[in-house]
């Protein structure tokens, strides 16, 4: 295997660091591309940058990416049978190019998916300054915000959103939950996770081509007909929804078949639940989505008639939110199911209504294929309405049952108010906003008056922000001292939870009103009846942002700063608490052989592994 | 114990916040002046006065929890009660959730698009005032053709769509660009709303759609800025900028207005 | 594999394996049902009568061919025989240059506009599943170079099998792609 190739120095090779020479080979492949096109594209006149190019030249970038980053030597010289010479570091260098150890991979995810985070939210921030005042000032053009939308959506959603819990925690998390040693596919899973830098920088340079208005959606015909610069997010879409099947792909196999002896299905942690049913719907969508992107890009390069008044202009809104409206629950499924990890833990009390979380979760998971045409209560016919209105209405009773686990394990307990335990408190009470007015969203009347409007960006925000970012903190918090091996400080942790729950609040809320007030979407420039409002959501935002940076610090400090942590602080009882902090390559010293359940507290308990003293590694 | 107080007090709240709400009914969706929008205020609501207390329990439960179970040290020892199931509170939480979620289904949404369908219907929609919407980029056109009016300005030249009140208004709502120089079917989806009346249809190149709207009140922009033909659906940089004055005026005021028009066109001459 | 990995975890490993790859053909299937869907609701069934049928079926005789060989390759290294097994991957190879060359004839006659509804999709499906082709073909020949330099018998042929089983899956998918937009 290459890895052990370095363990004798006299063999080591210098390389350029890998990250520069995917850059370097990137930059190769697309100039030596996009000249073979240019030069070859039978028309005449055209610039020697062009769409065609740009598009062909891109997919050779990418590909020069990833095999400079380390899949050179780490899957295409061992797909044709040759032993490469430079093998996988073992510092801190690991974390900078193709790795195989799923720890290595789940941190690669979750540095990618912050760094994207901070950049996509750094542009909403601009938003917000823009839509502090009523006519346009900060922004020059109309487009220009627009576009900015678009990146932040884009970004948010298949670099953040879909990413953080299942890329990131879950490739870290679940091996060690199911008592794995490895994931199934290491190597498809260190590669995939490069393709999540190449998304994000695609999308962010986006207007370098043009600035594209469609918004994350890119409906048809506006897509085809906007600038350039929409190549660019068809393709870092592309790039980014295949590094999440291959999660999933991964996740999924891996779940299957590395459990550890005696962890039976009745007995999996409820975030390995979760992570199994999002990545089943990734495994669904995520293709469907790529594809339809694939044809919407082909629409426009060569160009096609599908989606234009020649085709079907609705036919891409709904290949559209087939896959939107599951993307939606791929981003909170997880959040669900991590609630009620922790609250257990944190309560030191049995989880209460354990298989009515699970079934919660599932059906969940089966219905979000069957509600998606409440997206487009405003442009479907009668008859179709009512079906999609009533699976709407009733995808509120599953997502309940996680609530109603939430509250009966907290019922009479003695909950350790740390800072994941109230950002988990925090993470409910917000996702019950937005679910609440989903509940107006699935009712027509009240949908086809707020559709499009503020609103909706208050309800989405509510559930993603609300139910997954602060579950991705709280998640953070409670494994950091799991990945790190130290502990973060409960004052800053606590202040800035608050902090960033009144911000939230107070922005999101008011966002609400706005929109009932007849604020549309997509406008850098708005009545100005609507702007004291306005003014107050952007303070509020601003604030908010402040604090998602402050915590964000507060993090890298506990991690690399912060005071030495037990192996098990908190008195979790699943696996990852069982090895030493943080793991060593192979995660446990043994297999661990389970016998008990992972969510039963009291007295008597034993720990849910037989053999859990021989675990760690001594 | 716990339970008596945490009743209590959600019984208390719940009745606050009815008791609360009441005083806002009214304007809960601020400003509606449709006979849809009406409907649309009605389920608006309906789904509060019943979503309140559940909510409340919710949120109640949280603060509650946070405040009376929290923990007083941070070291590890188990909760004093465990348990894993209460047939009772499982019961009466999973009927509840689909007894609500049915009820909504039923009412307000069924009953309302029965109603909304049944606005809709041709037998009841046959001396209505046709107006025929257009959206370009970027632009609102407005034409009347029972009155040969092809596009209706205002003095100060931009395009304002008048209807009278209490008269029921079929708007064909497309997508097209007539100003286009070689391509006038060269179109991209717009949204037609208008805030004040509660509802927005999708305009799709391609596709003629109509809307059913009786205006129940006499108002314009300059009384209320909701009173504003609005674009809702991205459609490209002029997208925040894609709306019109609109005007809700009497019988009278609106035959007047039209012959203004029309002398304006050179349909009739003075 | 660590060296003290047990035979048992070597066979749950290849199992994981074959399932995971199932799984990964199981939904590139999407894309086509994707494809399938907007076909229907842009031309319902409607195939343009310029299209060249049996220019189809010719290509669709290859494609089956080339299923043959590979089958007969998987076959022979289960039997331990490396040699027959890169022969017939080879030859599988061939058939589907071949079918791709075919292809490329067949859409070089432009017997149906690209720009209408059927001329849309009847480039696109054929378009995707020949991207799936030209994978496969890399597939072949990275296996066929692969079986030369590391042990390849009747017990460690994951890499064969895999090929096969892919080239299997793409066959079908031209396969059903051709039928359908040049005959249905």
């Amino acid at each position: 295997m290459a890895h052990q190739v370095l363990a004798s120095p006299s063999m080591k090779v210098r390389v350029m660091p890998p990250m520069l020479r995917g850059f370097l080979w990137a930059g190769i492949a697309f100039l030596l591309t996009n000249s073979l096109v240019a030069s070859i594209r039978p028309d005449v006149g055209h610039p020697f940058v062009n769409e065609v190019s740009i598009t062909i030249g891109w997919v050779a970038a990418l590909t020069g990416w990833l095999l400079g980053v380390g899949a050179y030597e780490g899957v295409v010289l061992p797909l044709f049978g040759v032993t490469p010479r430079i093998g996988q570091a073992t510092d801190w260098r690991r974390y900078f190019a193709f790795a195989t150890d799923h720890k290595v991979v789940g941190i690669q995810y979750l540095a990618s998916s912050a760094a994207a985070f901070i950049l996509a939210g750094s542009i909403a921030m601009a938003m917000r300054i823009e839509l502090a005042s009523p006519t346009i000032y900060f922004f020059h053009y109309s487009d220009q915000y627009l576009a900015a939308v678009g990146v932040h959506g884009t970004i948010m959603m298949f670099a953040v959103a879909t990413v953080a819990l299942v890329g990131g925690m879950g490739n870290y998390m679940v091996p060690l939950m199911i008592g794995a040693k490895n994931t199934v596919f290491p190597r498809l899973s260190g590669l995939g996770h490069w393709l999540i830098p190449a998304g994000v920088l695609t999308v962010a340079m986006s207007p370098l081509l043009g600035y594209w208005t469609t918004g994350w959606r890119g409906y048809e015909p506006l897509g085809s007909q906007d600038p350039s610069g929409i190549i660019f997010y068809y393709l870092g879409v592309a790039a980014m929804a295949l590094s999440s099947t291959i999660v999933s792909l991964n996740m999924v196999t891996t779940i299957v078949f590395n459990r550890a002896p005696g962890l039976t299905w009745p007995r999996l942690p409820m975030y390995v639940w979760g992570v199994l049913t999002v990545s089943i719907l990734n495994l669904i969508w995520l293709p469907e989505i790529q594809m339809t992107f694939i044809l919407e890009l082909l629409d426009r390069l060569v160009p096609l008639n599908l989606f234009n008044a020649a085709g079907q202009p609705l036919a891409e809104l709904e290949l559209f939110w087939l896959f939107g409206h599951p993307e939606v629950y791929i981003i909170v499924v997880p959040g669900f199911a991590l609630w009620n990890e922790i609250i257990p833990v944190m309560a030191q009390k049995s989880l209460f209504g354990r298989s009515w979380a699970v079934i919660g979760l599932i059906f969940v998971m089966m219905l979000s294929g069957m509600v998606w045409a409440h997206h487009m209560f405003t442009n479907m016919r009668n008859s179709e309405i009512l079906p999609f209105a009533f699976f709407t209405e009733m995808i509120s009773i599953p997502t309940g049952f996680g609530y109603m686990a939430a509250i009966g394990t907290l019922w009479q307990s003695r909950y350790r108010l740390t800072t994941p335990g109230l950002l988990v408190l925090m993470s409910m009470f917000n996702f019950l906003l937005g679910g609440i007015s989903g509940v107006y969203l699935a009712d027509p009347p009240v949908n086809l008056q707020v559709h499009d409007t503020m609103f909706i960006v208050a309800h989405f925000h509510y559930t993603i922000i609300g139910g997954m970012i602060f579950t991705w903190i709280a998640a953070t918090y409670y494994w950091l001292p799991k990945i790190s091996g130290r502990l973060y400080s409960e004052f800053w942790g606590k202040f800035l939870s608050i902090w960033i729950f009144i911000a939230f609040n107070t922005a999101f809320s008011t966002m609400f009103l706005v929109g009932l007030e007849g604020m549309n979407r997509w406008v850098p420039a708005y009545p100005p009846y609507l702007h004291p409002l306005n003014l107050v959501i952007s303070l509020a935002a601003w604030a908010l942002g402040t604090g998602f940076v402050l915590h964000a610090v507060h993090i890298v400090w506990a991690w690399r700063k912060g005071p030495p942590a037990p192996d098990n602080p908190w008195n979790g009882r699943t696996l990852e608490w069982l090895t030493s902090s943080p793991p060593p390559p192979n995660n446990f010293a043994e297999v661990p052989i389970i016998d008990e359940s992972f969510y039963v507290y009291g007295d008597a308990v034993k720990p849910a592994a037989r053999n859990w003293d021989r675990l760690k590694p001594s | 114990m716990d339970l008596v107080i945490f009743g209590v007090v959600w019984i208390i709240l719940s009745v606050l916040a009815e008791w609360g709400f009441n005083h806002i009914r009214a304007n809960t969706m601020y400003y509606l002046i449709s006979n849809e929008g009406t409907i649309a205020h009605h389920a608006f609501n309906f789904l509060t006065t019943v979503l309140t207390p559940i909510f409340l329990f919710v949120i109640w439960y949280l603060i509650f929890a946070a405040i009376r179970f929290h923990a007083k040290s941070p070291d590890a020892k188990p909760s004093p009660r465990q348990s894993t199931k209460n047939g009772l509170f499982t019961t009466v939480w999973i009927t509840g959730a689909i007894v609500v979620n049915v009820l909504f289904w039923l009412h307000p949404t069924a009953a309302d698009m029965e109603q909304i369908f049944a606005s809709q219907l041709p037998s009841k929609n046959r001396h209505d005032l046709i107006v025929d919407v257009t959206a370009r980029q970027w632009e609102w056109i407005f034409s009347y053709p029972q009155y040969h009016l092809t596009q209706t300005v205002n003095a100060a030249g931009q395009d304002e769509l008048v209807i009278p009140v209490h008269r029921k208004v079929e708007f064909r709502l497309r997508s097209y660009d007539p100003f286009h120089t070689y391509d006038i079917e060269a179109g991209v989806i717009h949204s037609f709303w208008i805030p004040a009346f509660g509802l927005k249809e999708d305009v799709i190149p391609g596709e003629t759609r109509y809307e059913y709207i009786v205006a129940t009140h006499t108002a314009s922009y300059y009384t209320n800025p909701e009173v504003r033909v609005q674009c809702a659906e991205v459609c490209g940089p002029g997208h925040p900028w894609m709306e019109a004055p609109l005007k809700i005026v009497t019988a009278r005021q609106f035959k007047a207005w039209i012959r203004h028009q029309q002398l304006l066109e050179h349909v009739v001459s003075t | 594999m660590p060296p003290e990995t047990s035979a048992l975890d070597t066979q749950r490993h290849g199992a994981a394996l074959r399932w995971g790859f199932r799984l990964f053909l199981g939904i590139q299937l999407i894309p086509f049902i994707v494809l399938f869907t907007l076909r229907y609701e842009l031309d319902g069934y409607y195939v343009a009568p310029t299209v060249n049928q049996w220019l189809g079926v010719a290509e669709n005789i290859l494609m089956l061919a080339s299923l043959v060989t590979v089958w007969q390759g998987l076959t022979a290294i289960r039997e331990n025989d490396r040699e027959t097994m890169q022969r017939r991957l080879k030859w599988t190879s061939a058939l589907g240059a071949l079918y791709l060359a075919l292809l490329i004839y067949d859409w070089s006659q432009r017997v149906v506009p690209v720009g209408t509804r059927f001329g849309g999709m009847f480039y696109t499906t054929i378009g995707v599943s020949a991207f799936y082709t030209a994978a496969g073909l890399f597939v072949l020949v990275a296996t066929v170079v692969r079986t030369g330099r590391v042990v390849t018998d009747a017990q460690n042929h994951w890499d064969v099998e895999a090929a096969a089983w892919y080239w299997v899956f793409q066959g079908a998918i031209a396969v059903l792609m051709n039928l359908y937009l040049h005959w249905i």
